[in-house]
């Protein structure tokens, strides 16, 4: 796993293949600003989940939201499994010779939209921010940043 | 004219529930929009780790009770979701034959401003009152939020639990856009509340999605708009 190599290039073809229209744009120039500030993921991520949201001067007309689960945090905690632990459920992939970017994007989406009752493409977008995160900061200090509580 | 709009759309407006150990649990509204089973509705009603569905509403032209004392539900599955924009697309999970009226679904750039509409939704759902709402407006304004989201403003208090409704041009019977929120003159934040709700927070002054960001989510899912 840790000889996974990043490469903005396949991380851009990844997003034009995996991400829908509408979010592209905005994941495309995040992966430009190059930063390695976790709380800057985190706020994209949030924001793609919507999970965090601007309302400004408008406030939404749904019900009053009753606390509910991450999938955010959800997103983290699987690439957590995949990429800083050895557990059963991905040891099949870890193996895999020339894994690629777009295939692990996929692999933890695909995980997720099944855990939960959303389509594949819903979260293709935060898991590449989220992913973008661990090369970005590094597999050591990503991996104690979100060991699990 | 309203009441073609309340025959014409009424049937296809769904109450969007949340699912689980603790029964049922009204989030907002929704509109059918694709007669493969495809629901349109506000992204900011849902968490995307509920289990979802939708809830058809009763029979329009007879005497229904406010509250709902049995529900049938049919399970929804996140399709598209794109909260920047406050829109999400759900799909029935078994869909059942739906008919959809053919152009329900209109474009923005022919909206002017002055135009009279309609809107339905299930107002204070949550509290219990399970009843379509047919309410009427005008386009009052067209304004772009905080973040650049195109959003018709209207002349009317839009309750909690409207959120996810349509917006009906009466003069075309087309949907322009979809219910989203209303102007709080004390902002977001800080308020007193009485039960769930927030004081200070009314005004006349309401806003819509445009329609073109749900149009673009039913392409990104393959559908014929």
């Amino acid at each position: 796993m840790s000889d996974l190599l990043f490469e903005h290039q396949e991380l851009f073809d990844a997003v034009n293949d995996l991400v829908p229209a509408y979010q592209k744009n905005k994941i495309i120039e995040f992966i430009k600003l190059d930063t390695d500030d976790e709380t800057e993921y985190d706020q994209i991520g949030l924001s793609l989940t919507g999970e965090k949201r601007e309302t400004g001067l408008i406030v939404p007309t749904s019900a009053p939201k009753s606390s509910g689960g991450s999938i955010w945090s959800a997103i983290k905690a699987e690439i957590y499994d995949y990429m800083c632990t050895s557990s059963r459920k991905y040891s099949k992939e870890r193996k895999e010779a020339g894994i690629t970017i777009k295939q692990i994007i996929t692999i933890i989406a695909t995980a997720i939209a099944s855990s939960f009752h959303i389509a594949v493409g819903v979260v293709t977008g935060a898991v590449t921010v989220a992913l973008l995160s661990f090369f970005k900061i590094g597999k050591n200090a990503w991996c104690k940043i979100n060991t699990p509580e | 004219m309203l009441k073609g709009i309340a025959q014409h759309h009424g049937g296809g407006c769904m109450m969007i529930v949340k699912t689980g150990e603790k029964g049922v649990e009204f989030i907002g509204s929704g509109f059918l929009c694709h007669s493969k089973g495809y629901i349109i509705t506000c992204a900011h009603t849902i968490n995307l780790t509920d289990k979802l569905a939708v809830i058809p509403p009763q029979p329009l032209n007879e005497f229904n009770q406010l509250t709902l004392e049995r529900v049938n539900f049919f399970d929804v599955t996140v399709a598209q979701f794109d909260p920047e924009s406050d829109v999400a697309l759900l799909k029935l999970t078994h869909p059942q034959p739906v008919s959809v009226p053919p152009n329900l679904i209109g474009d923005e750039s022919s909206v002017q401003v002055g135009a009279s509409v309609g809107y339905l939704g299930f107002p204070f759902g949550q509290a219990g009152l399970h009843t379509l709402k047919v309410s009427q407006s005008i386009i009052s304004s067209k304004v772009k939020s905080t973040n650049g989201t195109k959003q018709f403003q209207l002349d009317a208090m839009v309750h909690e639990g409207n959120s996810g409704g349509p917006l009906i041009d009466i003069a075309s019977g087309q949907i322009i856009g979809i219910i989203s929120g209303r102007f709080s003159p004390t902002g977001s934040g800080g308020h007193i509340k009485i039960g769930n709700h927030a004081l200070g927070t009314e005004s006349t002054i309401s806003y819509a999605t445009s329609i073109n960001y749900a149009r673009a989510l039913m392409e990104s899912e393959g559908l014929n708009v």
